[in-house]
């Protein structure tokens, strides 16, 4: 609930679209009180029949009402949608700065189903919040305040009958709905949950599901779950039920008491007969404002739980500082890292220990080991992604964080297995990298990669659509494409993360033989398990938990046959293809 | 969008009470409605004409009272049974929906997005509730309840019978010509949802890329303008679709002004009495009502009807066999014997085996034919997609050859069901799947009673044993998805130790492609020894020392078998296998 209110901040820049919408939201209902209202007034009026101007005002306020109500509704809608759509493009954006703030923090798990996938849904969900749950509840206390007073005008003995029924009924209608899908939704989402694990040890464990013959016990695990769900479903249908019931006990209730008191009043000359008309109607009619809080319950504990599970990212906070001032002439992209050491925050185990190494351009570095030695997190740290407290990394001879944030990122070009094609066009996936490169800068760096052909067969050439939904792309092209992306950058430093994973041996050679020359004039750092092309390289790091164990050129660590020469020995023992097979 | 979707509704028929029962209630809900009017309509007009006290109208109070929990009741029921009903029909979707997934050969099942499955079943089956609950019933009411109420008031006053004859049928032919203009809208509307749902999606998953090419908050921009345009575009479209809501609202609205104004002035001049005048009143505005619900239910269960069609598309996927009990084609008398066969000497034999994918048009394996022996170790190789993967499948039964034959001494293994010929069967697949539950579950591979010290000895044998002591609940510690993380290593073990423990006779295994640390290494190729001791071995091999050891390598490539034999001959053969041995494994 907390979270959901947070939310409601963002509607506060509307508050003025907000007070038009809910003002013609009442007025829409007090027309349609109106239109009965007056209706009533008519016929009982007429029913005296008295001379026919007297019910000339009452046809007047008919139609009126009968008009306006219509225009209002119309124009209330429209109001409401575009504060819902203004509000979920803010939460959208606000929510990308978030994530952007975050990424790519090491604290979330972004492997765990999509995440992302979830958090559009969420923000989706939040569709309902304006429209739903806030607006509903104003109009109905509107719409109350204004029939009490009008009652009250009537006769002040009223005033408590109809202000009874229409909180109490509002207040218990929302409560109801409320706690029924809050009660059933913990147990439901329990078990969506084991239907999703189930499923997906079904789906991914497809194979050793069959081989291991245990068909039978899976269908009974469903059983059971399916058993729980169903059952859950049909409390929840009968409760559900009741919401209708209350909406027509309710008004009924009211009706009632307003009848008794007003009969009496009949009895005794208090009102005329004309006004008991009236006032059936009009109450009847109130409980339009009421009836919506049922629904608003219903899905606020959707909206909750999808509000809370945005505010949970948006508190895991990690904010790098970027205080640095220096500005620097030219960089040359002479990288130091001096005696370098890292742990993630709350965490005792050191990821990186002592690391030194320095990048220059023309000299091409590799970093190699195990999975998970550390490697990508010197990536991260090289760009600033995490800051340190012992400052070990220097840029041109002066410690990284004097400088500032985007002043660092912009010497860097890196290219790894998280790089992303965008579903867009081939030239704006280009020119991401620079947006003021022009067409020849986009072709050269085509023609560098060996690109530029397969570009130009391309059905519409560097406007064919890439990315999901867009033009096929194999792992070689999607590596050259993303190789031409960080040559139009023009970045003095390189870094290679993992680029031919997913790529069988004969595309690797060939990207290599494609790369190579290209990378003279940089600063390269290489970082790979598979060791080929190290014969290429000026200097090897080995990196075993988190220290640099090894270090020289190919052929002396051959030599030295320690930990790399292992590696090296281990993969040579395979045969062919480091790729997913595909047949 | 249809108002009447044929096959959603043909799903109802099996729940023919309960939507019998729900349409019921709401019918009589609805005459209740009627008596509830007259009621009211007899206690306003009994103290304004007749001058009746309240102490008078008191019996009128209570029936009053009655009719107003009796319909608040049937429409408890008619809601109720709805819901139950989509409760029912959902319960038979998913009952579907999981039979299906037994029943679709793995194979296939493998170039599904499981991500987008899981969405479809836990989402998609959901949003048919409304469909069912709400929209379905409601055509049903939107149908009748007006008729019921003409009927109720043609009799009293046919004037008012007639306008509300007339414009009724107004609301449809205005709603559909307005609709028709609005569906065109709505289906671009949609197309432009998705497209920024779309856009916004991936520009999420490309943050970390927008960083590191410090874009992220220049492309902020990029955002904030899509944004803005589709909210423009949205209000064009929402204008045009909120005008079949105003036409429907403008017409209920003045039909009762015209209606109060028109007995009015009949009451005044005529001898039209006030009760009647009051109940017509009281109708007026519920006679429009359910058609209203109608055109507000239509638009919230179009999700479900967008999800059905992926749903119906899932369910008609063709079935590889049913698994669970005997195989389609499998034949329980000739399989009976099978364990006599694998405890005595046998000889399996690919009799020119060829397979093509239904999607692709070149076969995957054609003319395939080798034999092995009981206790053979055959290792397979070959560039990607050269048919090793299909060929370890048709070994699997996971799909049947479209000529030619496997047999195991001359038994075709189509005959024999799936389940027994897995069941003498361990396969190691190259990426280990480890499944929720505990270490004690994904060794056995079953709960209940487990033969705990079989499960200890298989996880010794993987070299897992040591570890798992350590944990705090032994081999009932949870594992997979919600329980504890296992490293890549750890996970090899685990499903190693599933393969020890099946001790099956004929062992299936692909062999992981990239190396991974030595001391891992070592691991995996020791108990790759291990498990193929004393066992016939059929391995998609990766690694030299597997080949090595192999007594028959079958060379590859595509989808043919080019070289057959063991590896010293091969090497002589100085073919395909000595230049991919050289090339790669600089061994000679």
């Amino acid at each position: 609930m907390r979270a959901t209110i947070r939310l409601c901040k963002f509607l506060i820049p509307y508050s003025k679209w907000i007070l038009l919408s809910t003002s013609l939201s009442f007025a829409a209902v007090a027309a349609g009180i109106g239109l009965l209202g007056t209706s009533a007034l008519i016929i009982a009026q007429a029913a005296l029949k008295p001379p026919f101007s007297a019910l000339q005002l009452g046809i007047v306020g008919v139609r009126f009402f009968g008009i306006s109500r219509g225009v209002f509704r119309y124009l209330e809608r429209l109001s409401s949608h575009s504060i819902n759509l203004k509000f979920l493009a803010d939460i959208r954006l606000w929510f990308y700065y978030v994530l952007e703030q975050l990424l790519p923090s090491q604290q979330i798990n972004f492997q765990k189903g999509d995440l992302f996938a979830r958090i559009t849904a969420d923000i989706d969900t939040l569709e309902d919040l304006y429209i739903r749950i806030i607006s509903p509840p104003i109009t109905a206390i509107l719409i109350t305040v204004f029939v009490a007073l009008f009652m009250g005008r009537i006769n002040p003995q009223l005033t408590p009958i109809i202000l009874m029924g229409m909180m109490m009924g509002g207040l218990l209608m929302f409560f109801v709905a409320a706690s029924v899908t809050e009660k059933s939704g913990a147990k439901m989402i329990k078990l969506r949950g084991e239907f999703s694990r189930m499923l997906k040890d079904l789906l991914d464990g497809n194979e050793d599901v069959h081989t291991s013959g245990t068909w039978q016990k899976k269908i009974n695990e469903f059983s059971i779950v399916n058993d729980g769900y169903y059952s859950l479903e049909k409390d929840s249908a009968l409760q559900r039920g009741t919401t209708t019931f209350l909406s027509i006990f309710i008004p009924g209730a009211t009706l009632l008491g307003i009848l008794w008191l007003g009969l009496e009043l009949v009895d005794n000359h208090q009102i005329d007969g004309i006004t008991l008309a009236v006032l059936t109607l009009v109450t009847i009619a109130c409980f339009e404002a009421i009836i919506p809080l049922g629904s608003a319950g219903e899905v606020l504990s959707k909206i909750n739980q999808s509000a809370e599970r945005l505010m949970l990212l948006n508190s895991t906070n990690h904010v790098i500082i970027d205080a640095g001032n220096l500005v620097p002439t030219e960089f040359t992209g002479e990288i130091k890292v001096e005696n370098l050491s890292f742990h993630y925050p709350g965490e005792i185990n050191c990821v990186l220990n002592s690391i030194d190494f320095s990048l220059v351009p023309g000299k091409l570095t590799a970093l190699v080991g195990p999975t998970g030695s550390g490697k990508s997190t010197i990536v991260n740290l090289l760009l600033r992604f995490w800051d340190i407290n012992e400052w070990g990394i220097s840029l041109d001879g002066i410690e990284i964080h004097k400088y500032q944030l985007a002043d660092v990122r912009n010497q860097f070009s890196v290219m790894s297995n998280s790089s992303y094609i965008f579903a867009n066009t081939l030239s704006a996936n280009l020119s991401i990298a620079n947006p003021s490169a022009n067409l020849d800068e986009i072709n050269s760096a085509l023609k560098l990669v060996n690109m530029y052909h397969w570009a130009m067969s391309l059905p519409d050439q560097l406007n064919t659509w890439i990315g999901e939904n867009g033009w096929q792309i194999s792992a070689g092209q999607r590596q050259r494409i993303l190789l031409a992306r960080m040559l139009l950058r023009n970045s003095p430093v390189m870094i290679f993360d993992e680029p031919t994973a997913n790529m069988d041996a004969i595309s690797e050679n060939r990207l290599w033989s494609d790369i190579k020359p290209v990378l003279k004039n940089y600063s390269v750092l290489w970082i790979t398990h598979r060791l080929v092309h190290m014969d290429d390289m000026d200097e090897i790091l080995f990196l075993s938990k988190g220290s640099i164990i090894e270090r020289g050129i190919h052929k002396d660590l051959i030599e030295k046959e320690g930990a790399y020469f292992q590696m090296w020995n281990i993969q040579n023992k395979l045969l062919i293809y480091h790729g997913e097979s595909e047949d | 969008m249809r108002i009447w979707n044929k096959q959603l509704s043909g799903l109802v028929k099996q729940q023919k009470i309960l939507f019998y029962l729900c349409i019921g209630f709401g019918l009589i809900s609805a005459g209740l409605f009627l008596i509830q009017a007259n009621i009211l309509s007899q206690i306003v007009s009994g103290s304004f004409i007749d001058k009746r006290t309240r102490s008078e109208l008191v019996p009128l109070l209570l029936s009053l009272i009655l009719v107003f929990t009796l319909r608040g009741f049937s429409s408890y029921c008619s809601d109720g049974f709805a819901k139950i009903m989509a409760a029912q029909i959902k319960n038979d979707l998913r009952k579907a929906f999981f039979g299906k997934i037994t029943r679709i050969n793995p194979v296939r099942l493998k170039n599904m997005q499981s991500g987008e499955l899981i969405t479809l079943f836990l989402s998609g089956i959901d949003d048919l509730d409304r469909y069912f609950s709400e929209y379905l019933p409601q055509i049903i009411f939107a149908l009748s309840i007006p008729v019921f109420y003409l009927l109720f008031v043609f009799p009293r006053d046919a004037l008012s019978g007639i306008i509300l004859f007339v414009t009724a049928p107004l609301i449809p032919v205005f709603m559909v010509l307005i609709g028709n203009r609005a569906e065109k809208l709505t289906q671009d509307q949609w197309d432009n949802f998705s497209r920024l749902g779309g856009h916004y999606l991936d520009t999420l998953r490309g943050l970390v890329t927008l960083k590191v090419l410090s874009q992220s908050k220049h492309y902020a921009r990029t955002l904030e303008k899509i944004n803005d345009e589709y909210r423009l575009d949205t209000l064009k479209v929402l204008r045009v679709t909120f005008l079949s809501a105003f036409v429907l609202e403008i017409i209920a609205t003045i039909s009762i002004a015209i209606i109060a104004v028109e007995i009015g002035l009949r009451l005044l001049y005529g001898t039209f009495s006030f009760q009647t005048a009051f109940v017509i009143l009281l109708i007026v505005p519920e006679y429009y009502s359910p058609l209203r619900q109608l055109s507000l239910k239509f638009h919230a269960s179009n999700k479900g009807v967008a999800a059905f069609q992926r749903l119906s598309e899932f369910l008609g996927i063709e079935e590889w066999g049913n698994v669970v009990g005997a195989s389609l084609e499998g034949d329980r008398d000739k399989a009976e014997n099978l364990k006599d066969i694998l405890d005595n000497s046998f000889v399996i034999r690919f009799n020119q085996v060829s397979y093509q994918y239904p999607e692709r048009n070149v076969p995957a394996v054609s003319d395939l034919s080798f034999e092995f022996n009981k206790g053979q170790h055959v290792a397979i190789v070959g560039e990607t997609a050269s048919g090793k993967t299909t060929l370890v499948n048709l070994f699997l039964k996971f799909i049947n050859p479209g000529s030619g034959e496997i047999c195991i001494n001359g038994l075709p293994i189509k005959d024999i069901n799936v389940n027994q010929w897995l069941s003498h069967i361990a396969y190691v697949s190259q990426r280990p799947y480890v499944f929720s539950g505990t270490i004690a579950m994904n060794v056995a591979m079953e709960n209940g009673l487990v033969d705990e010290d079989r499960i200890w000895k298989a996880l010794n044998r993987s070299q897992l044993d040591k570890w798992v002591q350590s944990l705090e609940h032994g081999i009932f510690t949870q594992v997979g998805e919600d329980g504890f993380r296992l490293s890549t290593g750890q996970s090899q073990r685990l499903v190693l130790a599933r393969s020890f423990f099946k001790d099956a006779p004929i062992m299936v295994m692909d062999e992981p492609t990239s190396a991974v640390d030595p001391e891992t290494e070592m691991f995996l190729q020791n108990s790759h020894r291990l498990l193929a001791e004393g066992k016939t071995v059929l391995t998609i091999a990766h690694r030299l020392a597997t080949v090595y050891q192999a007594d028959i390598i079958l060379v590859m490539k595509n989808g043919s078998l080019i070289e057959r034999g063991s590896h010293s001959n091969l090497l002589a053969q100085q073919g395909e296998y000595f230049d991919m041995v050289k090339h790669y494994g600089g061994v000679a």
